[in-house]
């Protein structure tokens, strides 16, 4: 019992460490240059439609009278109407959430999977050119940022060969949105068995997707390697060699050890990727969560902002506290409690 | 499939100077019918969008950032909207352009109606009656009346239009100066008869969208009593050629003709505005021919397009300025001898050859030097001359080299070019210039807050040609907050006011006002419009019907899909 | 413990029976670009801040890397930035890795006590995860827009930013080295506190971190040049490889590649430079 009390603390305190994010972003967002009234009223202005406008807007008042009202709303849900377009920024993160996250975990998975396959060539066949090159890479991990082999991407592929399709998002422009099940663009696709747009989808997810696992597949395959050859080197695997068991039961033992940095590195890259990806999705036209972050600091838009800051880290922490988890399940010696990793 | 075409209502185009009086319809020019002829059926090959005859795919930077213009004023998208989907009681006709054959442009100096059939002036000129149009219905279906025009005047002056605030001086009370004489028909009263021309000039363009007032007061609430947040988010509410069919924030918008438009239901029967957010990548779409128009174009992109074949640039002049705005209360901008150096400090060639690749033009004065009788005696032609700017920082008694911080918006990065080549070339002239990016909404507050000492911006002056507008748009008189530079000057306002007194505001009489007006502008030198930038919108070929405005957005309803 | 709480160790040569001289080639690369920051600014042919030929002249002759799209050298522009992105870059490596010792060491040493002492640590612990629970580039934004885009504020604002990582992995070694018997001892000895702290845990618990540097240094460069591309990266016209990136990359769209590729190449370049620096160094360390 005592073991598992950690992760229901930590879930009990998620919605207190919310709490105290939300307080803390209201302020460092309201102390934000750009006062959205002006901007919305712009030419127009005069001080009563200033005050008209702030009040309509809901800004009028002292800033902890506002805080506790933002606070209020928040508990039923309601993160208020965004300044700049005058929608709910709940419907409007229904809209850009599913699609980002779409995103996000085809780029994940993908890298998951070629970084380790790729790392099981480099450590077991090191005197493999491929295997040179591949370490030579993962060395220099993050050279290349993404959004220059995006740039390169859409030069190359779509301008001078034509391979890929028009960067106008996941849909070619003929093509009608698939009715809304999920939310998630793919997924509706097949589940209204449009292949038309599956197929539409697809093309455009590969560029983008190809960018993120090449330039995230380096950090993990920098990992993987560091990982596995210090857990060959372990009389763990000497002894399980040598007490006769079966490569295969041998490869996945040292996986499993060297898998932990791993995992936590996958949950990190996640949350960059949700409202980090912002230079991407411009170039691709995707209409992600980052770019709405990046369009409301421009405007001023705080309330939507703040919207965003909130779900994110609300995202961030729940992807943390799973990664703690799996990472508990995969090694049991990092149960907190244990002394290194308590938290 | 034909038109509703109406021969009738439609006589052929033409050097249609009718001034005031009997308003014409010219509606859509007679390429129209040709291209309608050939469009039914055609389309060429699938696939390609920009092949599929009366669909049109426009790149566009966003979606707009509302849909009501009395909601949320300004960006391209929300006038392209405001242009799609209201309509006006009169336009500006269209023209051939002069200095472009593929173009068209605004007579700026005649009207036409659109949901108006007519007007004519009482004989003091103080009267405008407005004949309505009868048998026009909204896009929710609603039959156009006097009682539309009233509750529109209504709404924006009860909203936080900033319609009031650009109507000036011309409108300044519409419960007293619009009337209501029958169903189908209106008058607007102005106080002096100088006023007429500005009145005319303003009620012409977006802000004077007429709204479906059956519609809206169905969704009137107690908190939103003329409906102006229902309809910023569901649009729709007016009588313009376009009904929008799909909105997908942030991604994309669909419209359909409007067979009730009161002009004949466009030629271009369904258009898609596709949100790409990289001006180079909207460029890139229309030269892969994924798109059949881009807009909001770099320059230098439109610069490297021209002449490519498969695009059409255009290459009128515009009211779209690239202006300087100092702010005159503090040092070192609180000298005008400081100011008018600046003036010689800036190399507008440099700037309109390599940041708009020439595809700009210079300015003189702050009116349309195309307005009729037009004085344009004493202003000065932009030039960069570095010793004359030493020698009246010398007269003015300043140390040099002079600092000032020039702030520019990081949404327009032809202002950040431009603040490059300002920079490099000062310092020959006495100045020493560090250059500010903010983004577009600390930029907007430091206008406000008048904590900038100069800001570059691009912008228009959309009534350009009514000289009270022009004048005033950047300094109106007693309003402190609106006049960003807080630069001001009694024979300034006298002259404007002068001009206003004279009668006709386009008559030699008047001119002279509107010349001395501008030459006291000039002294001050609170702002130095530095060039005219032409349109930043490309269509592919074979797309006939690009008419610039002084909005600078596209009238779809008459672009024509061509061959 | 949370996410990102990663040491990422250099790819050792898989060779272990090398000698020590076999590696010294992989600090070249990295002292030329030190070289190039130092000695470059007296070497170019143009002052890289202004004007001095048309837009988008391609290269040649004058100008090797052509003129970018306000007629600015791109040459001089890419080996003037050198200097001010490897000084970002440094300072916000030194500066994270700095407040991640003390605030790492202030957590691990409190972090189990009782008291008001224990909670405060134990809050900032909280508060560390937070802001790492935000992509860093939507932080830099924000807190960019705020202070203004000049080199000391991108550099406190980076290392503010990039600090948890650091934090966390000083923490997770304050942890280790507080149950070594030693320190007890030297409790026993009567040794106080805080000398205990600087003395003995602070010297022992920097490693990671310091193993880590080498990805600090690479973050803040790519989130530097990132923020050029959200708008708030460094004024023109400034050399700064991102900011020259960012505004190059639209002329690469449209086929002028050659003001965004010289950039690019030149931050790739020091990001490499930097990892085979730091590997060959660190292996050498652990000897």
């Amino acid at each position: 019992m005592v073991r598992q009390r950690w992760w229901a603390t930590r879930v009990a305190m998620l919605p207190a460490h919310l709490l105290v994010f939300v307080v803390l972003t209201f302020i460092l967002v309201r102390a934000m240059p750009g006062d959205p009234v002006l901007v919305l009223l712009g030419q127009n202005y005069t001080p009563q439609a200033y005050a008209a406008l702030q009040a309509d807007l809901g800004l009028a008042g002292s800033l902890p009278e506002q805080l506790v009202g933002y606070v209020v709303n928040l508990v039923q849900l309601d993160l208020g109407q965004s300044l700049m377009t005058g929608r709910e920024v709940v419907a409007e993160f229904a809209q850009r959430l599913p699609g980002t996250l779409e995103l996000a975990m085809c780029a994940l998975a993908i890298s998951a999977l070629v970084s380790c396959l790729v790392a099981y060539v480099v450590v077991l066949h090191p005197r493999n050119p491929v295997s040179a090159t591949v370490r030579a890479y993962a060395r220099a991990a993050g050279a290349i940022p993404e959004y220059v082999l995006a740039v390169a991407g859409l030069i190359v592929f779509y301008a001078a060969l034509g391979w890929a399709p028009a960067p106008v998002g996941r849909l070619d422009i003929q093509i009608l949105p698939p009715p809304r099940v999920t939310g998630f663009p793919l997924l509706d696709a097949v589940l209204a068995g449009n292949v038309e747009a599956a197929g539409s989808i697809v093309s455009h997810l590969v560029l983008p997707v190809g960018v993120m696992v090449l330039a995230q597949s380096a950090l993990l395959i920098k990992l993987w390697v560091a990982g596995l050859e210090d857990a060959i080197d372990d009389p763990v695997t000497r002894f399980r060699v040598a007490s006769g068991a079966s490569r295969a039961a041998v490869v996945l033992s040292v996986y499993r050890r060297a898998a932990p940095p791993v995992i936590t590195m996958t949950g990190t890259l996640f949350g960059y990727l949700v409202g980090g990806a912002v230079v991407m999705e411009g170039l691709f036209g995707f209409n992600g969560m980052g770019q709405y972050a990046v369009d409301a600091v421009n405007s001023g838009d705080f309330i939507a902002l703040q919207g965003f800051l909130l779900v994110v880290a609300a995202m961030s922490l729940v992807v943390f506290l799973v990664v703690d988890i799996v990472n508990m399940l995969v090694d049991p010696r990092r149960r907190p409690g244990v002394r290194v990793e308590e938290s | 499939m034909p038109l509703p075409s109406r021969p009738d209502r439609r006589p052929p185009s033409g050097p249609a100077a009718y001034r005031s009086g009997t308003v014409v319809l010219l509606g859509v020019l007679p390429l129209l019918l040709v291209a309608c002829a050939g469009s039914d059926g055609s389309g060429g090959s699938a696939g390609s969008p920009s092949s599929t005859g009366d669909v049109l795919v426009e790149a566009v930077a966003a979606v707009p950032g509302g849909l009501a213009f009395d909601s949320k004023p300004g960006g391209y998208e929300a006038f392209e909207y405001t242009l799609l989907t209201g309509a006006t009681l009169i336009r500006n006709p269209y023209v051939q352009a002069e200095d472009d054959p593929n173009a068209l442009t605004q007579d700026l100096y005649d009207f036409e109606g659109v949901l108006a059939e007519s007007y004519d002036v009482s004989e003091d000129g103080l009267t405008y009656t407005f004949h309505l149009r009868e048998g026009v219905l909204s896009q929710a279906g609603n039959p156009f009346d006097a009682d539309d025009v009233l509750y529109s005047y209504e709404r924006k002056w009860n909203s936080t239009s900033i319609a009031p605030a650009i109507s000036l001086p011309a409108i300044t009370d519409p419960a007293t100066q619009l009337r209501k004489i029958d169903d189908h028909t209106v008058s607007w009263t102005v106080a002096e008869a100088g006023h007429g021309f500005p009145l005319l000039a303003v009620i012409s363009k977006i802000s004077g969208e007429i709204y479906d007032k059956e519609l809206l007061e169905e969704h009137a609430t107690a908190a939103d009593p003329y409906a102006v947040e229902w309809s910023n988010t569901n649009g729709n509410f007016g009588f313009g050629p376009y009904v929008m069919t799909d909105y997908q924030d942030g991604q994309q918008i669909s419209f359909e003709a409007n067979p009730e438009y009161p002009l004949g239901e466009p030629a271009i029967k369904r258009i898609i505005q596709r949100v790409v957010p990289d001006a180079a990548n909207r460029a890139q779409l229309l030269r892969a021919g994924d798109v059949d128009v881009a807009v909001q174009l770099r320059a230098a992109d439109v610069a490297a397009m021209t002449g490519t074949e498969g695009l059409q640039t255009f290459s009128v002049d515009t009211n779209n300025f690239a202006w300087a705005f100092m702010q005159t209360r503090t040092p070192p901008f609180d000298d005008p001898l400081v100011r008018q150096a600046v003036f010689y400090a800036i190399p507008y060639e440099q700037i309109i050859e390599q940041v708009y690749g020439g595809r700009a033009n210079p300015v003189v004065g702050l009116l349309n030097p195309e307005a009729p009788h037009h004085v344009a005696d004493g202003l000065l032609e932009q030039e960069y001359d570095p010793q004359r700017s030493l020698g009246l920082l010398e007269q003015a008694g300043v140390p040099t080299p002079v600092p000032y911080t020039i702030t520019v918006s990081n949404a327009v990065p032809d202002m950040e070019a431009i603040a490059v080549q300002i920079q490099s070339f000062a310092g020959d002239a006495g100045f020493d210039v560090d250059i500010e990016v903010l983004p577009p909404a600390a930029f907007q507050e430091q206008a406000l807050t008048k904590t900038f000492q100069m800001r570059l911006y691009r912008d228009m002056s959309v009534s350009y040609e009514s000289p009270p507008y022009s004048l005033l748009l950047a300094f109106p008189e007693d309003n402190e907050e609106r006049n960003s530079t807080s630069w001001e000057d009694p024979r300034f306002y006298e002259a404007v006011a002068a001009g206003v007194a004279a009668g006709d505001a386009l008559s030699p009489e008047a001119a002279v006002h509107w010349n001395r007006a501008e030459l006291v502008w000039q002294e001050g030198r609170a702002q130095i419009q530095m060039a005219k930038v032409q349109p930043l919108m490309v269509f592919r070929e074979g797309l006939k019907g690009f008419a610039h405005r002084t909005d600078n957005v596209i009238d779809f309803s008459i672009v024509e899909p061509g061959s | 413990m949370s996410a990102s709480t990663v040491t990422v160790p250099a790819v050792g040569a898989p060779a272990r029976d090398r000698t020590d001289r076999t590696g010294w080639w992989k600090v070249v690369p990295f002292v030329v670009i030190a070289l190039v920051a130092v000695v470059g600014p007296f070497l170019l042919p143009y002052d890289p801040t202004r004007v001095v030929a048309s837009a988008s002249v391609p290269p040649g002759g004058d100008h090797w890397f052509g003129t970018d799209s306000a007629g600015l050298d791109v040459f001089s522009r890419v080996v003037a930035a050198t200097r001010l992105n490897l000084l970002i870059a440094g300072l916000v490596t030194v500066l994270a890795t700095l407040i991640g010792a003390l605030v790492g060491i202030l957590i691990g040493m409190n972090e189990s006590r009782r008291g008001p002492l224990g909670l405060a640590a134990r809050g900032l612990s909280r508060l560390v995860d937070l802001a790492d629970a935000v992509p860093a580039i939507v932080l830099g934004l924000v807190v960019i827009s705020f202070f203004g885009a000049t080199a000391p504020t991108i550099v406190v604002c980076l290392a503010v930013i990039l600090s948890p990582i650091q934090i966390r992995l000083i923490r997770t070694e304050v942890l280790r080295v507080r149950a070594e018997a030693y320190l007890d001892a030297a409790r026993i000895a009567g040794v106080g506190e805080a000398r205990l702290t600087f003395r003995h845990v602070m010297p022992n618990s920097v490693s990671a971190a310091w193993e880590n540097t080498s990805v600090v240094f690479a973050v803040s460069i790519i989130v530097t040049a990132a923020l050029g591309f959200v708008g708030v990266g460094m004024p023109p016209p400034t050399p700064e490889w991102g900011a020259m990136l960012s505004r190059g990359a639209p002329d690469a769209v449209a086929g002028r590649w050659w003001s965004a590729t010289f950039p690019a190449a030149a931050l790739a370049l020091a990001v490499g430079a930097f990892a085979l620096a730091a590997s060959e160094v660190l292996r050498r360390r652990r000897r």
